[in-house]
């Protein structure tokens, strides 16, 4: 007879979508009774169970070795407060972002362009005769 | 309205010195990068600083508020570098490493380490938040604004994926 069909409420598609949660206590106490009771005739799933118990336990071992030998630079409050700084309002936020130094100088580029047609049919007083 | 809201820089240092190491940890955990991180852990408190008046307390907890943060940070700076393959955690620490007694322990997260390179930062982290911070699934799902029925997912699936690529080595 196929494992699968051992519990008629879960089968081991379904207990395996569960089993990380199982083990972190995520489950609802029905789910709880329908994987024990899966797991107690599936050797199979009793073995995944086995292995990603292992890999919670070795994952957790490893984020907090290595986040012991992480710790952000002394002068980050420093850096922080010259950041600020440099953020307070002015103008030149705007060319910051490419997008407006883009339109910045397009604008600018214009104006120098018209300037000079401006010049040069005479219009600008004073400029040509 | 604490008094970090308010615009007072002692307050906000006070804050920033409190958190800054968690915040630090969680973004390098997820990244994989020294360098990311601290650039992460100086946008979070930009981005802390900027809404400082919108944080309510009544409606959830600073941590979640500053993990919430964090996550996205991380998820936006990947984005940003996605032509960039994870280096991860693992090359930075080497260099730190002292000579440590070679036990089958740290093989163990040797090679977790290289399988955790591996991962997405969004499958990252949620084992993060999971695995080392000890968040619940609830607290995970507030966090990232996701249904909890996607945090169980995902850490599943990403567990999974680890101990597949960890039985490869």
């Amino acid at each position: 007879m196929s494992e699968e069909k051992q519990e008629a409420n879960m089968n081991c598609t379904e207990v395996s979508e569960l089993l990380t949660a199982y083990l972190d206590n995520e489950v609802t106490q029905k789910e709880r009774q329908e994987i024990e009771s899966h797991l107690a005739g599936c050797p199979r799933c009793r073995k995944e169970l086995e292995e990603l118990r292992s890999a919670q336990k070795i994952l957790r071992g490893a984020l907090k070795t290595q986040a012991d030998d992480a710790n952000p630079p002394p002068q980050s409050w420093t850096r922080f407060e010259l950041g600020l700084g440099i953020q307070r309002p002015s103008f030149l936020f705007l060319f910051r972002r490419r997008k407006w130094r883009i339109i910045g100088t397009i604008i600018i580029l214009a104006l120098i362009i018209t300037l000079a047609v401006l010049w040069g049919v005479g219009i600008l007083p004073g400029v040509r005769s | 309205m604490e008094q970090w809201q308010t615009g007072d820089m002692k307050a906000f240092e006070a804050l920033f010195r409190e958190y800054e190491r968690a915040v630090f940890k969680d973004a390098y955990l997820i990244t994989g990068s020294r360098e990311d991180a601290e650039d992460i852990l100086q946008e979070v408190f930009t981005s802390v600083w900027r809404s400082r008046h919108t944080f309510d307390p009544n409606k959830g907890k600073l941590s979640t508020w500053l993990h919430r943060i964090t996550v996205n940070e991380c998820l936006k700076k990947r984005r940003k570098e996605k032509q960039r393959p994870l280096t991860l955690v693992g090359n930075d620490l080497q260099a730190d490493k002292d000579s440590r007694d070679e036990t089958l322990q740290q093989l163990d997260h040797e090679n977790l380490t290289e399988a955790l390179s591996t991962l997405d930062a969004r499958h990252r982290a949620v084992l993060v938040l999971r695995y080392f911070d000890d968040l619940s699934y609830q607290e995970i799902a507030l966090t990232l604004g996701v249904p909890l029925g996607t945090v169980k997912s995902r850490i599943n699936h990403a567990l999974k994926m680890l101990r597949v690529r960890l039985g490869d080595e």
